[in-house]
């Protein structure tokens, strides 16, 4: 018997030491990294860019050449061209936007309303609400951007939404002049299966109008024209704010909440936009990362159905959306068919700090809004370093950021008019770029919307106006004894 | 007959491991010594003969996700992406008489400085097995005058050429008549100025400045301190449009004396109505400079205008500015649509004399920084691409654009967006000495009666017994905690235990009545991000060439502070400052008080019960503010009056 095993022993032990020897090379390249801050510091990082840039080159040009290469590149007789404003790709706010309109201030006209026109609610808030605004004109003739009567925000034509026949309708507008100053508002564009997100897809005459748009692709985005926009819910508040969580739960603190990262949502299995959601299930562990989805979507999907599908379908049910949300402190806000979802809006207002995986999105508002200042952003090729970059978030970075996502939801999300507020004042800051506001009035309290600049660049500059917020605070003492207070202060 | 021996065995049992050992040998082999082809790189490069039918190759859908190889960037400590540069090489076709005819190259001293500075950095690898981006040899620069149909050739029989994934292509100039480039660069990226919105690539190219050859501008003068009342405005026509001359002269008009328009005479010399002027000289005598930058940027102007600290009004239009993708160009100057172009004095009136200051220095800081060498260029473009391989060690925005940074983005608690809730909160009692053991339970039962505290910890830092025994017949829950170590900074240490936000830090031979606890804890709710005490000491630190500053410490004997600071004490707090402390067993309330102050720039509150005690420390001694206040980098103490009094 012993010279059995002794005869065994060795290949046995050879095969042991090759196979993990085999696992430990096919596994490498998936390590992951675990970053682990012990001295966070205070407040200053060293300067790594610094260090970089002060490493000097030992190859010096002389004054002779450089003013030899210098002559090469003055070119003052260069013919200036115009962009060719036929291609509505290459519109911009010098080409496709009559300028000359806003010289005198900022204004918005209405078109009256067609009463045959189908108007979704959403739309007729938006209309409400900019109908309320304090840059409403009545006057077509002084206005600076025109805003259609017509609901333009669901153009895939197997919604039952989509208008029919509504291509042109928009050129029908007694100011239409090609679209110029206009703003068209749309929600969902391109249709099944390939959910386009080019511009064609809105089936749209839309001219030279500046488009306001949710699941913006970077390949057709025009760069300081267009506007990226958050898919808004059907039952979005038109004046009153949603809460955000913090205020109604009081759930800032705990730090560590009890899931780490969590998803509930809609696997499709196939077709656009389905890669990135068919692997949720690699890295979902079931204790603090919890990412479920479920087959079940439209009439046939049991025809698409792949090998996971039953046990997602079953494991769905275990956690509820609402109760997985309050309690994360990440959630992962992946692509679906298109490339924006409404999960994003939700995960900010619930305090979540949102993951997206999302390649080439352009992120709600961001010309002016820093998402990398609450969210995080990750390559849908780098699902499985999802973990291990949320792991590296610090228990202070992680704080900071659920209080920048409650702060931007209420600031610039919070309720249509809060929506369409932020639209108006991004739209001024592009106008009026000479005074417009800075990144740090964007995206610290108390935002941007309340940053008039045409009261801060006054001709004397040795008087100040100020501006007194007056809170409710924990004392509960009346508004206006608090106000009688700060008058009698600055008498 | 005898028996087989069992001891000469099969020869499959020694052939199994022997056959896994060779598996094993081979692939080490494999991996570690045949495929790192470094010494190996051809001379001479055979391409197809030029042909008439070439066409343009730039994939314009190429973005990050899709013609970027990001397997091929291997993470390391620092995580700086590995940049490989093509050693030089010669490039020949065979004509029909089946000779070698070799492609002639320029390479321009500006391209040599830029590869000689990557080479230089700590980007650099000279294995192109572990390159994550390539650089090519063959200069593509306007100053080489290299023609771009044989460079296009010679691109693609590059032997890591693969369609040009992973290459980053410089260019200081785009082409005029078409679109950019005119060099095939199928799907490499591009690093280029004077961009179009339309054509730049959006996580994917790189704007870069057009480099201005400082030396050409060199004067004695210092931009900082140059006489800038010469002029108010300077304008800068870079662009022969007939239409703008109406418009600039009626601009002039408006100021003639104080504004002035450039122009050009023979060569590259600058004019003011034909008479010529020293431009370097003249950039340094106005405040603005008003750029008319054309369709495309294409000239040094703006970095001449920054560079002699004129602060530059430039068109706001839809091509790129340099590093547009991490600077904050209102920052630096002043972005005008056409439209409101002959507004501009008025405008720039109401801007006003502080913030052309702030821009003023910001610009020559920025400059200075960023586009001042061909190396600082070169690598800052290496820099932002490194940030778009490993997003999550990027800079923030306030260190690329040198700002301070916003105590809000580090310091939760100054976000605070309601109230904080009446909760409740948690006494942590330190006992430190051997004091009677009647004082604890007297604190304890005074305690019990606050009507707004959660719990009590007791943290014992004593040798020897511990208390215990009965507090009082109804009580809120305690604990007893007793460390391992006897540190003095024990008192801070994150414990969870602590469940509510607001901590009250006491020391057991502390005496306060009832209603004064519930007073400090609901002054602490209105302030909750500074720490309020009742107990205060006057540091004085007298210092050499300037004058005394008096500095308050609340002592933590006996205050309130946030639970996020009791968590983070030990992570922020440098470890020298907690050594100080544990080992000469004083001045945690003064580092606990510094720590709240760099994260606030607040000052303290103190409960006004007549309680202050006065020590003072002068300079000459080694107290533990001046050495904290070094180690606490950076901090701004300034002076403030506040006290709160129960009314």
């Amino acid at each position: 018997m012993k010279t059995k095993i002794r005869i065994f022993a060795v290949p046995i032990i050879f095969t042991f030491l090759t196979v993990v020897w085999l696992l430990w090379y096919i596994f490498t390249p998936l390590r992951v990294v675990y970053v682990h801050n012990t001295y966070e510091g205070v407040v200053k990082k060293p300067d790594r860019i610094g260090t970089i840039l002060d490493h000097s080159s030992s190859l010096e040009i002389n004054e002779i050449t450089a003013k030899q290469t210098y002559l090469k590149l003055l070119l003052p007789n260069q013919v200036h061209i115009h962009g060719n404003d036929d291609n509505s790709q290459e519109c911009n706010m010098n080409t496709c936007f009559n300028m000359s309109r806003c010289l005198n201030g900022f204004s918005v006209y209405v078109y009256k309303p067609v009463f045959s026109a189908k108007i979704s609610p959403l739309y007729a808030k938006i209309l409400k609400v900019v109908s309320e605004s304090q840059y409403l004109t009545t006057d077509p003739t002084t206005a600076c951007v025109f805003l259609p009567p017509y609901d333009t925000l669901d153009r895939d034509p197997l919604s039952t939404d989509y208008s029919h026949g509504f291509r042109y309708t928009l050129t029908s507008l007694p100011f239409w002049n090609n679209g110029m100053n206009h703003l068209v508002f749309n929600f969902f564009s391109g249709t099944f299966p390939t959910y386009s997100h080019s511009l064609s897809s809105l089936n749209l005459e839309f001219g030279r109008a500046i488009l306001i748009k949710a699941s913006v692709s970077d390949n057709f985005n025009r760069r300081g024209f267009d506007i990226s926009s958050p898919l808004l819910p059907k039952d979005f508040k038109l004046t009153d704010r949603h809460p955000g969580a913090l205020r109604v739960l009081n759930n800032l603190y705990p730090v560590q909440r009890k899931y780490l990262l969590s998803f509930k949502g809609k696997r499709y299995v196939w077709g656009v936009g389905s890669v990135a959601r068919n692997a949720l299930s690699n890295i979902h562990n079931n204790r603090d990362i919890v990412l479920l989805t479920t087959c079940i979507h439209g009439a046939n999907w049991y025809k698409y159905e792949d090998r996971l599908c039953e046990n997602d379908n079953n494991v769905y049910t275990e956690y509820e959306f609402v109760d997985l949300m309050i309690n994360s402190s990440f959630c992962l806000v992946p692509r679906g068919r298109r490339l924006g979802s409404f999960r994003f809006l939700e995960s900010l207002q619930f305090g979540c700090i949102p993951v997206s995986l999302s390649n080439s999105y352009v992120m709600p508002f961001s010309d002016v809004i820093d998402w990398k200042l609450t969210a995080i952003n990750i390559d849908e090729r780098n699902l499985f370093q999802v973990p291990a970059e949320i792991h590296s978030v610090s228990a202070n970075q992680l704080l900071a950021m659920r209080l920048q996502a409650q702060f931007i939801w209420e600031t610039y999300f919070s309720s249509t008019r809060k929506y369409i507020s932020t639209i108006l004042e991004i739209l001024k800051d592009r106008i009026y770029s000479h005074f417009s506001r800075s990144y740090h009035q964007w995206n610290f309290p108390p935002g941007a919307i309340f940053n008039q600049m045409e009261y801060v660049y006054k001709n004397n500059n040795n008087l100040f106006t100020a501006v007194v917020n007056i809170y409710e605070t924990v004392t509960g003492a009346k508004l206006s004894e608090k106000v009688k207070l700060v008058v009698n202060t600055f008498e | 007959m005898k028996k087989e021996s069992t001891n000469s065995l099969p020869v499959s049992t020694y052939g199994i491991p022997i056959l896994f050992l060779l598996l094993t040998i081979s692939f080490l082999w494999y991996n570690y010594v045949i495929t790192t082809e470094t010494e190996y790189f051809p001379t001479e490069i055979m391409v197809n003969p030029p042909n008439m039918n070439f066409k343009l190759l730039q994939t314009k859908s190429c973005r990050f996700d899709t013609c970027f190889e990001i397997n091929k960037c291997e993470f390391n400590q620092e995580s700086l992406i590995q940049v490989y540069i093509y050693p030089p090489t010669d490039f020949y076709y065979m004509n029909n008489n089946n000779n070698k005819v070799y492609l002639h190259f320029n390479t321009s001293l500006a391209y040599r400085s830029l590869l000689n500075s990557i080479q230089q950095s700590p980007f650099y690898v000279s294995d192109p097995s572990r390159a994550c981006i390539f650089i090519l040899a063959i200069d593509t620069l306007i100053d080489s005058d290299n023609d771009p149909i044989y460079t296009s050739l010679a691109l693609k029989h590059l032997p890591f050429w693969n369609r040009g994934i992973n290459h980053l292509i410089f260019s200081f100039l785009p082409s005029i008549s078409n679109s950019l480039p005119s060099v095939s660069t199928d799907r490499a990226g591009v690093a280029s100025p004077g961009l179009l919105y339309h054509e730049y690539r959006t996580g994917f190219d790189i704007s870069i400045p057009v480099y201005n050859f400082p030396e050409r501008l060199a004067t004695r003068k210092s931009p900082s301190l140059s006489n800038r009342d010469i002029y108010l405005l300077i304008i800068i026509p870079l662009e022969f449009d007939t239409s703008l001359e109406y418009t600039l002269q009626q601009i002039k008009n408006q100021d003639p004396s104080r504004i002035t328009i450039l122009d050009f005479c023979q060569g590259d010399d600058r004019c003011v109505e034909d008479e010529n002027v020293n431009y370097s000289h003249i950039l340094l005598s106005s405040k603005y400079c008003l750029l008319l930058l054309g369709y495309r940027y294409s000239t040094p102007d703006l970095l001449d205008v920054m560079m002699q600290g004129c602060v530059p009004v430039y068109i706001h239009a839809d091509y790129m500015l340099p590093f547009e993708e991490v600077l904050d160009w209102r920052l630096i100057g002043v972005p005008l649509r056409p439209a409101f172009v002959p507004q501009i004095l008025t405008i720039l009136k109401r801007i006003g004399d502080e913030e052309w200051n702030q821009k003023h220095r910001h610009s020559l800081k920025i400059w200075s920084r960023y586009f001042s060498s061909l190396n600082r260029i070169a690598l800052t473009t290496l820099m932002i691409l490194n940030e778009r391989v490993f997003p999550t060690l990027a800079t923030s925005f306030e260190d690329w654009n040198l700002l301070e940074t916003d105590l809000r983005r580090v310091n939760p608690l100054l976000m605070h967006p309601i109230p904080v809730a009446d909760a409740g909160f948690t006494v942590v009692i330190f006992s430190n000495n051997n004091n009677n053991k009647n004082s604890l339970n007297s604190l304890i039962r005074v305690l019990n009666t606050v009507p707004s505290l959660n719990k009590i910890l007791i943290v014992s830092n004593k040798r020897g017994t511990s208390p215990s025994g009965n507090w009082g017949v109804k009580h809120v829950p305690i604990e007893l905690l007793i460390p391992e170590d006897h540190k003095l900074t024990n008192v801070f240490l994150p414990l969870e235990q602590i469940q509510t936000e607001c901590v009250m830090s006491l020391y057991d031979d502390v005496t306060l009545t009832p209603e004064e606890i519930e007073f400090g804890y609901q002054a602490w709710r209105e302030f909750p991000e500074r720490i309020v005490g009742y107990y205060a000491t006057i540091h004085t630190l007298e210092q050499v060439n300037t004058t005394n500053s008096e500095i308050n410490i609340i002592s933590t004997k006996a205050a309130f502070y946030h639970n996020h600071y009791q968590k983070i004490f030990t992570s922020h707090v440098p470890p020298a400052v907690i050594e100080w402390v544990d080992t000469f067993h004083t001045c945690e309330d003064v580092a606990m008080n510094l720590l709240i102050n760099s994260l606030t720039n607040k000052p303290p509150l103190l409960l006004n019960f007549n309680r202050c005690q006065e020590f003072r420390y002068s300079y000459k001694e080694d107290s533990c503010l001046k050495v904290f206040i070094e180690l606490f980098e950076p901090l701004e103490l300034q002076s403030a009056k506040f006290h709160l009094e129960e009314v």
